[in-house]
């Protein structure tokens, strides 16, 4: 503990205190400058992570199947539907639902009752918490095996086993690996049955109570009994339980073919949904009709993807605009923790509002994508022979003519719609169209002969990696980040470092000389008045 | 107080003592007078251990006075024409010591108020030309 001011009379340990905070001043400008990088470089990175957001979004822009959208109408959807893909051949279908695949399964033949106390039959329906016990009797209990494609196990059921739990270890079950055997078990309490079923249709998904042999022949039916009276009630006692799955089977013929069934091609499939042609079908119920389905070229769906990319491009130029004119209040710096114990939260926020604006004011690497951008969707595109579509003027997208607006794009939807539907091929070149080897060795300026999708994903690019040198890249450690602002940050950090270090010398050397000169000022004056009163006497008594 | 002039044979051996002891003590003080004009004003310029050498001198003082005072207490000393000389001069020096001290403190606290007036620069700089607050709104003093 340091304790001063005894000679002096002065409050030493608050002088030093001022002294030390007066040197602290450069410190907290320091600290502000950190500050002031720190948010620079935050809002470089919001805005990495919005044109990285964009990317993705219009990534599809440049790509050819992107205008080449088809969409499918059935006959009758409660029978079969479609799903069509870039590469879907637009045209008229014949297809005969023959059969849907299912799963192999089965229930209880009978419902599953209770024994009363006596043991006796009843009809009272089980319910999942009965036990194996209330329904087999006392001390029933036992192994069985069930084999599925996936391999065989045993379930063990005991006499305290509800029949929820038994269903449980059905579905559960696992081969000797460990892998699931694929079922689907429960028990239905209103219809007092177990339902069993595999996972996937197909005939080649199946399952059984017994084992066979190559031929047939049951090798394994331990407890098979059990298997009966609890879970399948069929009475039967054939030891021979075997489920399979069955496969779905259309008929398909190209254009309109009443009789598919002889004139076409049968497919089977395992499941409900069979992909032909580059066109997913969906099979929905079975039919003696022949339905059609019809390909077409899906209009609506490119001017949706032009129209939603110009919308978002809109937005994107608005916010980027804001953020290079947005006004910076170099009177406003970031508040020491001083400034923010003498405010209110209200006046916090308010000061930290203008202190954090313009943080991109008049920025260079936003100026040059605002101007790239507009000069990208505005520029023709080379290389598109004079007869066809070659700007986005041409189909019905142009730039504001208000300057301030930046660049934004406005659509005149009509022509739009006229230049989709009448010249779907030119409006796919304008957007994916890639200079050719020639132009690529011949030409300075490639992107020039590059479609807009192109020009724009090049330019988010060339700008996301600008952003990441300056700022770095969002989610990268501080430790890890050797951006421009990353590097001043490390900078400001070991200045900071040092800056304490030395304030932490200076503070030291400041107490010793203070607190030496108030003891040595207290001794001197105790020696003063000593020698005052006996060596001196006044004066003339030694003398 | 004044010391009678008188002495014994006894006293004799005492007064060699205290003669000793004053013309220590006169060596004492020119050295904490040439240690105090060596020491800076500004803090900066001093180095820890140039604090430390007055204090030491002045605690050297405190020994000698230590040891000095039982005798002057006890008895009357005369003191000879050599350590009368050497209480002159200490007197004198006494003299200079103590403005020295105080103008020290001064140039402390002289150098204290600028870094105080820095702090208020430095605040200026912090937000000396920003609008004041009053309840939630900022009137603007600029302009």
């Amino acid at each position: 503990m340091q304790i001063g001011g005894l000679a002096s009379g002065l409050d030493t340990q608050q002088i030093i205190r001022d002294l030390m905070q007066a040197e602290r001043q450069p410190l907290n400008r320091i600290y502000q400058n950190q500050q002031i990088v720190e948010w620079q470089r935050d809002a470089y990175r919001d805005v990495n992570l919005d044109l990285r957001s964009f990317r993705e979004s219009f990534a599809d822009l440049r790509l050819q199947g992107t205008y080449l959208a088809h969409s499918v109408h059935s006959s009758d959807e409660s029978v079969i539907s479609g799903t069509a893909h870039p590469t879907s051949t637009a045209g008229t279908f014949s297809v005969k639902v023959e059969q849907l695949a299912e799963v192999a399964q089965t229930h209880s033949a009978e419902a599953v009752t209770v024994l009363d106390e006596n043991g006796e039959p009843t009809n009272t329906y089980a319910t999942r918490s009965t036990t194996v016990e209330e329904v087999l009797g006392e001390g029933a209990e036992g192994t069985f095996t069930i084999a599925t494609q996936g391999g065989k196990a045993t379930i063990e059921i005991e006499a305290d086993d509800t029949l929820e739990s038994v269903a449980r270890k059905l579905a559960n079950a696992t081969n000797e690996d460990g892998e699931s055997l694929g079922l689907r078990a429960n028990f239905d309490d209103t219809t007092g049955r177990f339902f069993i079923s595999t996972q996937e249709t197909g005939e080649e998904n199946w399952f059984e109570f017994s084992i066979h042999d190559d031929e047939g022949n049951v090798i394994d039916n331990a407890n098979a009994a059990l298997v009966e009276d609890l879970i399948l009630k069929d009475n039967a006692h054939t030891l021979d339980h075997s489920f399979k799955g069955q496969d779905a089977i259309i008929y398909y013929a190209q254009g309109i073919e009443d009789d598919p069934v002889a004139n076409g091609i049968e497919v089977t499939s395992s499941t409900n949904d069979i992909r032909i042609n580059n066109m997913d079908l969906h099979l929905h119920n079975v039919s003696d009709d022949v339905q059609r389905m019809n390909v077409q070229a899906d209009s609506d769906e490119v001017f949706d993807t032009i129209t939603g990319f110009v919308d978002a491009y809109n937005e994107l130029i608005d916010d980027l605009r804001g953020m290079v004119d947005e006004p910076r209040y170099r009177d406003y710096p970031p508040l020491t923790d001083e400034q923010r114990e003498a405010m209110s939260e209200r006046e916090i926020e308010m000061w930290e509002e203008r202190a954090q604006s313009g943080m991109l004011r008049n920025d260079n690497i936003l100026n040059s994508f605002l101007t790239n951008m507009r000069m990208a969707l505005s520029n023709p595109v080379d290389g598109i022979p004079a007869d066809q579509m070659n700007s986005l003027s041409q189909i019905g997208i142009t730039t504001t003519s208000d300057y301030w607006e930046g660049g934004k794009l406005e659509i005149d939807e009509d022509r739009l719609r006229e230049a989709i539907s009448q010249n779907p091929d030119e409006v796919m070149q304008l957007f994916t169209r890639r200079a050719t080897d020639e132009e690529e060795a011949n030409n300075d300026n490639v992107s020039g002969f590059e479609g807009l999708g192109h020009r724009l994903y090049d330019q988010l690019n060339s700008t996301i990696s600008r952003l990441g040198e300056r700022a770095g890249m969002p989610g990268v450690p501080d430790g890890a980040d050797q951006s421009t602002l990353g590097r001043n940050l490390h900078r400001i950090s070991d200045e900071i470092s040092r800056f304490e270090d030395r304030m932490q010398r200076t503070e030291e050397r400041y107490w010793q000389q203070f607190t030496a000169l108030e003891r040595a000022m207290q001794q001197y004056n105790n020696q003063a008045m000593w020698m005052m009163e006996n060596l001196f006497g006044g004066g003339q008594g030694m003398m | 107080m004044n010391k009678t002039k008188t002495t014994t044979v006894n006293q004799a051996n005492n007064g060699d003592v205290a003669a000793g002891y004053v013309h220590e003590l006169h060596q004492l003080t020119r050295s904490l007078l040439h240690t105090l004009h060596e020491l800076k004003p500004n803090m900066d310029h001093n180095e820890a251990d140039d604090v430390a050498a007055v204090e030491r001198v002045v605690q050297h003082r405190q020994d000698v006075i230590r040891k000095l005072d039982p005798i002057v207490r006890e008895q009357s000393l005369h003191w000879e024409d050599s350590e009368q000389q050497a209480l002159q001069e200490i007197a004198e020096w006494e003299k200079q010591i103590q403005p020295l001290f105080e103008r020290l403190f001064q140039s402390f606290s002289a150098q204290i108020g600028r870094l105080r007036r820095g702090r208020q620069m430095a605040n200026y700089y912090h937000g000396g030309n920003t609008p004041a607050y009053t309840d939630g709104a900022f009137i603007d003093r600029k302009g």
